[in-house]
């Protein structure tokens, strides 16, 4: 049983991407026509805030930073340049831009506060940039050729290390991992060495037959094990688990559908995961008592001409 | 625009835009964000594609019954119920636990009565529909869960169930007591259309006194057959548990008794009057008669009850299937079941698993499956074959605690809940508390302290760390440098405490002293703040007029270098008039450290000044002017520091 609220974005052309902030009053939604519409969001009351035209070329993703940073926004867009915006009083403004890329960048995933104020963006020239904020200035690391053709998405694990529930804080002992997908079919994990202060490959993951578009590291649950969620044009979604012993990455493909899936993202509980594609549905998934993925609802869309359906 | 759907989990949304291609995110803690998506490969070709109509976004929330005012009551008094028994069950002995279980499982249920009081009464101003449908909701829950109490947790001893399932169905199916008043209130009793009805009713829920009652009002009341019957149904033996009277007994007697009715009927004693011919015949258990009568009992529970105490009222729990079974197979079969059917018949199979489960199909609401699962593991106990029991109350409780925690004021319930569901509970815990909007002070000392209760340190950091950079964005220093010392984050304070030293530079005042008198040993947290916390000391010791002192934790602040160099001129013009005072107040050795600090300030200035031109601060151009004045108070105390000390040695 669902409420629907909707809201008029002012956007002239299609919605690349929205994310709600860390509490849920701030909405950020992206488009083709180049623009970043920021909303105030009360109940199911939407203001819009700001509008921020920097980029040359649609806008793939924005994202939001931890709020003890500030109230920080991410973006990136086919112009190949990645912009993070700040606000400041009532206004927000460009604070940095990064245009160290040779083409798109597809995707930004900022890292969980504990490692600090860091960005990820993965770029279609087949690299993944690392920001990282110290004081005023933003240092970048490069992991060149992640993926051959392109690198489509980039997404963080977890702070806490999986086992640890009990909220100690764990600064400092914390492992910096990534995950991301790309044009070569695969789904690769790299960790950070902070000894050597590089970023190394940990992990290749082979299942998918066409072009990785999405990857979703899920929110830590409390179990020492971690799950990855990956779709691809190959109309598949699969979900790797790592049972935080082994070592080993387990996929299970949770289901094949009618059309090409662009989008996973789960929910920060990190028990539902929300999956949208070409077959105009988006679906919830949830791992049941048996260890089984079952479906909890389908949202179709509607024609004007469509039934309505009731109990 | 659109419509939703309860069980089959689809709706639509009718939007042209949509109809291309539609996206979802998921966002907030139980948000889905659905908007018009265009392929990427699409997007870069840059075709100016003209949309049909205004992109619009849609929210959608899960939405639950849990929500609804009556609902909002259940939750808030359930929890109280729920954690005494979490609690209890720990420290109970093992047979206390039983009598335990009970008296929460009919607190329960008196709640859902108080629910459903509470919907009798709410009538004119409210949805309609939306209260019918939660009056029989409430229906649907109170009784299961009271036939949960019968069948699993109140066990009486020896399995016989027969008077708590009449009991049951008493309370359930009054629609014979409605009749008998109906009957009764009219001038002729006897012939009210409803009054045989009324005794046929009175009769299957083994309500004897009311159908002797009802038949003492009949015009023929003195005739034979009526008391007759009359007789029967007073000798009528009913089984009591704590009665004194063995089961085998209580049988014998019973026997003899339908013996009896059989015998009086087969003799004709009732050949007078058909109608009291079927109450005589139900009394025989005669199984035709009874099926007749199904319209007045509606359901197979009611008619398996009314069965059973007419032909074997000493039943056994384990034997209720089979009762359960002929009972359906009378109404017409399985195809007639409705799905809170296929609970009560779980219910009566004794399978735990499947009550369970069906139970999700025909509520859709998780608490009450979370507290019966609940109350279920904990009556079940270590019993084999249980084994999934835990393991599913744990999943079912975090399932209706995530439910509320999405909710803005029951989101601590919520957390109440997921203190008793294991390393997930506790996880989620946390993460909701960290997603929780800081609305306003209060709440964010509601966060504070629930994560303080558990233990939960780096959340409370984490929180206290926004609320200070949301105070230092909106320029409150003092309440951010508060919230800074809570956090425990020197870089942070320590930035703030420049931030308020270097105002006081510019405009020489303070900004909330206030806070600042007060920290205690929590300065101590960076260099920064211990320097302006002690700063603030000198303050107060010099209003106070304790030169000495002052004078000294001065001194010893420029000669610990705790001072940042910016502030130096600042402490050399607070030095002057103690320079000056007419008592020495300053050591020998106390001038020299100042001069010293002079004699450095003065270097970098000069360096600074060949570099570029100075910075424009009042304390900066007044320690200029003074300078000299400065360096003639020292050489003077000096000079009289050294002849005092002198003449005090001597």
């Amino acid at each position: 049983v669902s409420v629907i609220s909707n809201v008029e974005t002012g956007h002239d052309d299609m919605i690349h991407d929205a994310q709600m902030d860390y509490f849920g009053t701030r909405l950020a939604t992206c488009s083709s026509d180049r623009s970043i519409k920021i909303f105030e969001v009360k109940g199911s009351s939407q203001t819009l805030i700001a509008d921020l035209r920097e980029h040359e070329g649609p806008v793939w993703q924005v994202a939001w930073a931890h709020p003890m940073y500030g109230n920080i926004l991410a973006s990136c867009s086919y112009d190949r340049k990645v912009i993070i915006w700040q606000e400041d009083g009532h206004k927000w403004k460009k604070i940095h831009e990064y245009a160290n890329h040779d083409s798109s960048v597809n995707s930004v995933c900022w890292a969980p506060h504990e490692h600090g104020l860091i960005l990820a963006c993965a770029s279609a020239d087949g690299s993944v940039s690392i920001m990282t904020s110290t004081a005023h200035t933003w240092e970048s690391k490069k992991i060149t050729n992640a993926h051959s053709i392109g690198c489509n998405a980039v997404s963080w694990a977890p702070a806490v290390a999986s086992g640890s529930a009990d909220g100690s804080n764990r600064s400092g002992s914390a492992v910096q991992r990534i995950v991301t997908g790309g044009c070569d079919t695969y789904v690769k994990i790299w960790r950070f060495d902070s000894t050597n202060g590089e970023w190394t490959e940990e992990s290749k993951l082979e299942g998918h037959s066409d072009w990785v578009r999405d990857v979703a590291w899920a929110p830590s649950i409390g179990l020492p094990r971690s799950i990855i969620a990956s779709c691809s044009q190959d109309r598949r979604v699969i979900i790797w688990m790592n049972d935080g012993v082994t070592g080993v990455w387990q996929p299970r493909e949770l289901n094949t559908f009618d059309d090409v899936i662009w989008h996973v993202s789960w929910s920060v509980t990190g028990n539902i995961l929300a999956v949208s594609g070409g077959d105009n549905k988006v679906s919830l998934w949830k791992e049941s008592l048996e260890g089984q993925w079952v479906c909890l609802s389908d949202s179709a869309k509607g024609q004007p001409a469509s039934e309505q359906r009731t109990l | 625009m659109n419509m939703v759907s309860k069980n089959s989990g689809r709706w639509s949304i009718k939007d042209p835009v949509i109809a291309k291609d539609m996206h979802g995110v998921i966002g907030g803690i139980s948000t889905l964000m659905v908007f018009p998506h265009k392929a990427h490969s699409e997007a870069e070709k840059e075709t100016q594609s003209k949309t049909e109509g205004p992109v619009k976004m849609y929210q959608v929330e899960s939405f639950s019954w849990l929500w609804s005012r009556q609902a909002r009551k259940l939750i808030n008094e359930s929890v109280g119920t729920y954690l005494s028994l979490q609690a209890a069950v720990k420290e109970a002995e093992p047979d206390e636990c039983k009598p335990l279980l009970v008296k929460k499982c009919r607190e329960y249920r008196s709640m859902i009565q108080a629910c459903v009081e509470d919907v009798n009464m709410s009538q004119e101003c409210e949805d309609q529909e939306e209260i019918k449908a939660c009056g029989q909701l409430l229906y649907k829950m109170e009784l299961i869960l009271s036939l949960i109490e019968i069948l699993f947790i109140d066990i009486k001893p020896g399995g016989l169930v027969l008077g708590q399932l009449v009991m049951w169905i008493r309370v359930h199916f009054t629609q014979c007591i409605e009749k008998k008043n109906e009957a009764m209130e009219s001038d002729h009793p006897h012939l009210h259309p409803a009054y045989w009805e009324a005794v046929y009713g009175a009769v299957l829920q083994g309500r004897m006194e009311g159908a002797r009652q009802m038949l003492s009002n009949h015009s023929n009341a003195d005739t034979d057959p009526f008391l007759s019957m009359d007789e029967l149904l007073r000798k009528m033996p009913v089984y009591q548990v704590y009665g004194g009277v063995s089961v085998a007994e209580f049988t014998v007697r019973w026997q003899h008794w339908q013996s009896e009715c059989e015998r009086r009927l087969q003799e004709g004693h009732f050949t007078t009057c058909h109608q009291l011919q079927t109450v005589c015949k139900i009394l025989c258990g005669n199984q035709q008669t009874i099926n007749s009568l199904i319209d007045l009992m509606d359901t197979w529970y009611h008619l398996m009850v009314s069965t059973l105490l007419f032909t074997c009222p000493t039943v056994k729990l384990f034997r209720l299937h089979n009762a359960a079974q002929d009972a359906i197979t009378s109404i017409g079969g399985e195809q007639r079941t409705t799905p809170l059917d296929n609970v009560l018949l779980a219910a009566m199979e004794a399978d735990t698993h499947q009550v369970i489960k069906e139970c999700q199909q025909v509520l859709d609401n998780t608490w009450f499956t979370a507290h019966v699962t609940d109350l279920l593991c904990h009556t079940m106990g270590q019993k084999t074959g249980q084994k999934f029991l835990p393991e599913l109350r744990e999943s079912l409780l975090l399932d209706y605690a995530s439910v509320l925690v999405s909710h803005s004021s029951l989101w601590q319930v919520g957390i109440l809940y997921l203190d008793h569901c294991g390393a997930s509970g506790i996880a989620m815990s946390q993460m909701v508390l960290q997603r929780l909007p800081l609305t306003d002070d209060s709440c964010v000392h509601k966060i504070i302290q629930m994560a303080s209760d558990r233990n939960f340190d780096s959340i409370i950091v984490g929180v206290c760390r926004i609320m200070g950079r949301r105070a230092l964005s909106q320029g409150r220093l003092g309440s951010a440098i508060w919230w800074g010392v809570r956090s425990r984050d020197a870089a942070f304070t320590s930035h703030l405490a420049h931030q308020i030293l270097h105002k006081y530079v510019a405009e020489g005042r303070f900004e909330s002293s206030q806070l600042l008198d007060h920290l205690g040993p929590a300065m101590l947290l960076s260099d920064t703040l211990t320097f302006l916390g002690k700063y603030r000391e000198f303050h107060m010791m010099y209003q106070d007029g304790n030169f000495q002192d002052a004078a000294t934790l001065l001194v010893s602040l420029i000669s610990s270098k705790l001072a940042p160099e910016y502030f130096w001129p600042v402490l050399l013009l607070d030095a002057l008039p103690l320079l000056k005072s007419e008592e020495p107040v300053i050591s020998a050795e106390q001038t020299y450290e100042l001069m010293y600090c002079l004699h450095n300030l003065h270097n970098h200035t000069c360096k600074r000044g060949k570099q570029g031109p100075l910075e424009n601060e009042v304390a900066s151009s007044a320690f200029i002017e003074k300078e000299r004045d400065i360096r003639l108070a020292l050489s003077n105390n000096l000079a009289r520091a050294i002849i005092h000390e002198g003449s005090i040695e001597n």
